[in-house]
């Protein structure tokens, strides 16, 4: 494990999350290359927890993000609460990401960036086509009920380290 | 019409844009929450913006979230505009030799881009 965290998120907790990656990582003998990719990756996964992650019960966005790591790959989940009026939404888009190739996601990639409709939040819908982007993996989702209109939705994706480092 | 400078924050760009020594740059990491709200200052001061010289813009970003790659392109478009009125405007992109995400990201501005983009590794 390398970095854990539940709760809410403040913006500052974000960039101190990140940047202490910038700091633990070399320490493991992560290349650069990578390093910038984690980075820009739990950005991503972060802000979005922040501009679209509903508030619990006790009127906090209750969230949960873990980073970590063994020879091979590293893991990233993050959680948060979503409505179930968006479940078929997010679940479509992400599953669309998942059916795409390589090419298929760039291209998918270059449609939404010249598109360039913005969502009230400021999010303009590249953050779950970015965090695959960045990983080269799948994003495996789930979503749990947590009462008759909220659901947990939690996301991984694992950055191989071998592959890019040999 | 005054330049604009903004001072590096911790999740935003220094931007000078330097009327009088016509240097303009944008330089360091973009990823703040609300990345509209941060650049529509300097949307607002390109679209009063009519350059007397040709000249380049500089962008070296070592970070960029994907809301402010969209916001990146909004300037783009803006210069887009002003050269399309007859001005010449060309922009450098710069990257670190070792991020091929952030080379990509500058071979996809071309693609979109009218404006002349030529990307410079350091």
């Amino acid at each position: 494990m390398i970095q854990a965290k539940k709760g809410p998120w403040t913006q500052e907790d974000v960039e101190g999350f990140a940047y202490e990656l910038e700091i633990v990582l070399p320490e493991k003998g992560v290349k650069k290359g990578i390093i910038k990719r984690i980075f820009s990756l739990i950005i991503e996964a972060l802000q979005n927890i922040r501009l679209h992650g509903e508030s619990g019960n006790e009127g906090e966005q209750a969230s949960f993000y873990f980073i970590a790591k063994n020879d091979d790959i590293f893991r990233i989940v993050t959680a948060n609460i979503i409505h179930k009026d968006v479940i078929e939404k997010v679940q479509t888009r992400v599953d669309k990401i998942n059916s795409l190739d390589r090419v298929g996601l760039k291209t998918f990639y270059m449609e939404t960036l010249t598109d360039g409709k913005r969502s009230s939040k400021g999010g303009a819908g590249l953050g779950f086509i970015t965090v695959a982007m960045k990983a080269k993996s799948n994003l495996d989702y789930s979503f749990a009920p947590l009462d008759s209109s909220y659901f947990r939705f939690e996301m991984s994706c694992d950055i191989k380290l071998k592959k890019e480092e040999e | 019409m005054s330049s604009l400078i903004l001072a590096e924050g911790k999740n935003t760009p220094e931007v000078i844009f330097n009327i009088s020594e016509n240097i303009f740059t944008i330089k360091g990491k973009s990823f703040p929450e609300n990345a509209k709200k941060f650049y529509s200052d300097i949307l607002d001061w390109l679209d009063d913006f009519t350059p007397s010289d040709d000249l380049n813009f500089d962008i070296e970003l070592y970070y960029i979230s994907s809301s402010s790659i969209i916001s990146v392109l909004e300037i783009i478009r803006r210069l887009d505009k002003i050269n399309a009125n007859g001005n010449s405007i060309s922009i450098n992109w710069h990257y670190d030799s070792d991020d091929e995400d952030l080379k990509k990201i500058g071979e996809d501005y071309q693609r979109i881009s009218d404006t002349s983009i030529n990307l410079i590794a350091n």
